[in-house]
């Protein structure tokens, strides 16, 4: 029996390995630093390109996205560890739950009716805020847990200072939850550097334009891939490819990094 | 204590939502001057040309639609933005036809690319806000693909009731009377046939059912000819959806005895076999250059105004062209613009870009394998009609 089981646990780990041995065979030899700077390739001619734009656009959306989600949902966290027993933190958590599960692309939707129709561009500011609504419940969660490892003794001796409750909780406790919340911030970046769907209704994508200001089109990686992927040309698969290896290890990276910061507070 | 803390984190956690409300409420309501200064860079150019363009535009104009288009806009757009140095930037994305008609209808797009001219309820609400221009920019055409192993590329004949029977369900058989009795030759094996379509909004499959519809009367009634239809074939299963051209090109590589319609463009990058198409004088042709520029001859003695409604000509009117070597789909493929544009600059860098697509743009060394060139009469409809772009 418990044979059966660890086997079904190694099965299941096989997908990833697979999936990071695929990428990087069909994609490492792209990553080079031209492709990661220059302009993607047309179709057909001489050229082999990169996929600067879409580098460049997916730093600025991830970072927006984390500045935007960060600060929600670093204090519903809060929130929601210090007055869970609050109705209001009650029916918070709840929300955040479906949240979590939501479909993104509807996020996209939603993304499009408030910030791209009305102002009649495509722009990078809608994608960012949509990203960040699909990371706020994952930050929010997190941070949640963060704070509420804290023994209860530690708040208690916090507040007996006499400090100010935002001193005690931003200052004093956050120290001891800092890896957590770290951690938190960090889960919800990488999942705002992946999202595709949120980002198909609201960025457009850019050919030839890094950065064109918040109210202009801008390019993200996931998007790149997807379109270029759907091409009939074998250039735009090998960038697409290369793509999905500048994705992939920006995401391993922040795992690592994550990972790290959780074996710290271990020790 | 419990209470006043409770109370003051939630006024702090209110004040920092506030603020950040607030700075985004004012990123973007400001954005309007960074963002004229931003395209509105004018540099002047030192050495004194010729031309009367003394002042040189930099900037950004988006568009989005057709997929058909995108491997030839991209093309265009990648040689402009060299020509120019990178001071213009022509970011084209493809929805397809559909979707890039509707994003323009709403306003969010410079320019439209779209296989069928704008549709005529949408052309009609635009004439309250200043009107629009169409007009085409390559010639394009639709190919029958299909996908059976003993059968070469070039070798398999049809007529377009046939292909109209397929999709109608009509025939399910490759070995079928009527396929047998138009290639004789041939080894047609006994197996059903997918019939594989877009899935997606799709000037392709406007143009395509078209087509149908001029072909047989069945077609024109049961099915019609739209961006998206209820394909009969479906309802028997043996009907596939694919997302766009490179959708229902990957469907038939991957789907032994498939047959589907993409854009030539598609067909000849993924390596599909071709069929041959009977055309109105009986002959059974392939896109060639001489089939399309002899299909093109009919097209443009039809030719509307770039301001006015073409959606009731093409592409019903004019596919299926009559001439002994006219390949029956042939279709231009359309840019629609806004007559009337809030920023000078966008308008003055449409004028240059599609200016140029229209007259060097046309050269053989700037069009894609499986487009072909538009005669110079009909490069004149969008050049008269970028005469008519304004701002407010």
């Amino acid at each position: 029996m418990l044979g059966v089981i660890s086997s079904l646990a190694i099965i299941s780990a096989i997908p990833i390995f697979a999936i990071i041995i695929n990428i990087y065979s069909e994609g490492a030899r792209h990553l080079t630093l031209n492709f990661l700077i220059d302009l993607p390739p047309p179709p057909v001619s001489g050229k082999s390109g990169g996929i600067g734009p879409a580098l460049v656009g997916s730093l600025i959306l991830t970072l927006l996205a984390v500045a935007i989600g960060g600060s929600i949902g670093f204090f519903t966290g809060l929130y929601l560890s210090e007055f869970s027993h609050t109705r209001l933190a009650h029916y918070t958590q709840i929300f955040l739950q479906i949240m979590v599960e939501f479909p993104t692309i509807i996020i996209g939707l939603f993304a499009y009716m408030v910030l791209v129709a009305p102002l009649k561009r495509f722009n990078a500011l809608a994608g960012a805020f949509a990203l960040s609504i699909v990371i706020i419940p994952y930050i929010a969660l997190n941070v949640r847990e963060a704070y509420r490892s804290i023994p209860y003794t530690l708040k208690e001796a916090a507040f007996s200072l006499g400090v100010s409750a935002p001193i005690a909780y931003l200052r004093i406790l956050l120290s001891t939850a800092r890896r957590g919340v770290l951690t938190a911030l960090l889960i919800g970046m990488a999942k705002a550097a992946g999202e595709t769907a949120p980002l198909l209704l609201t960025i457009l994508g850019t050919t030839f334009t890094y950065f064109g200001g918040l109210d202009q089109p801008i390019n993200a990686i996931p998007l790149l891939i997807y379109n270029f992927a759907l091409s009939p040309y074998e250039r735009w698969h090998q960038v697409a490819w290369g793509a999905a290896a500048v994705l992939l290890t920006i995401t391993l990276m922040i795992f690592i990094i994550s990972r790290l910061v959780v074996r710290e507070v271990k020790v | 204590m419990k209470m006043k803390a409770n109370t003051k984190l939630v006024l702090t956690t209110i004040v920092v939502i506030a603020v950040a409300v607030l700075v985004s409420i004012f990123a973007l309501s400001s954005w309007q001057t960074p963002t004229q200064q931003t395209t509105a860079t004018y540099t002047a150019t030192t050495e004194t040309t010729p031309t009367p363009t003394t002042i040189q535009l930099s900037g950004m104009i988006n568009g989005a639609g057709a997929t058909f288009l995108n491997p030839q806009m991209q093309a265009w757009a990648s040689k402009f933005y060299e020509l120019t140095g990178g001071r213009i930037q022509v970011n084209y994305q493809s929805i397809g036809s559909g979707a890039g008609q509707a994003k323009f209808r709403e306003g969010v797009l410079d320019f439209a690319g779209s296989d069928p001219p704008l549709k005529a309820d949408i052309y009609n609400e635009f004439k309250d806000k200043g009107g629009i221009i169409q007009f085409p920019v390559v010639i394009g055409t639709i190919v029958i693909v299909h996908n059976i192993p003993t059968v070469e590329s070039g070798k398999l004949k049809l007529t377009g009731e046939v292909v109209a029977k397929i999709y109608l369900g009509e025939i399910i058989y490759w070995d079928d009377p009527e396929i047998k009795a138009l290639n004789p030759e041939l080894n047609l094996p006994h197996e059903k046939i997918i019939a594989v379509h877009r899935s997606d909004g799709s000037g392709t499959t406007r143009v395509f059912t078209a087509y149908l519809a001029k072909v047989s009367k069945d077609w024109k009634d049961k099915v019609g000819s739209d961006f998206t239809v209820a394909w009969p074939v479906d309802q028997l299963g043996n009907g596939v959806g694919g997302k766009g051209n490179e959708g229902v090109a990957a469907a038939v590589k991957q789907n032994l005895y498939s047959i589907g319609y993409v854009e030539t463009a598609y067909a000849y990058e993924v390596g599909l076999k071709v069929a041959l198409i009977q055309n109105r004088d009986g002959n059974y042709v392939l896109p060639t250059r001489e089939a399309v520029e002899s299909a093109a001859k009919t097209l443009v003695t039809v030719l509307p105004r770039a301001y006015e409604d073409w959606s009731h000509i093409f592409p019903d009117e004019t596919v299926d062209a009559p001439g002994k070597e006219s390949y029956p789909i042939t279709s231009f493929s359309f840019v629609i613009l806004r007559q009337v544009y809030d920023d000078p600059v966008k308008v003055a860098i449409l004028k240059e870009f599609f200016q140029w697509v229209l007259t060097e743009g046309q050269k053989d060394e700037n069009i894609v394998k499986g487009y072909e060139p538009l005669p110079p009469e009909v490069s004149m409809v969008g050049l008269e009609g970028l005469k008519l772009l304004r701002t407010t």
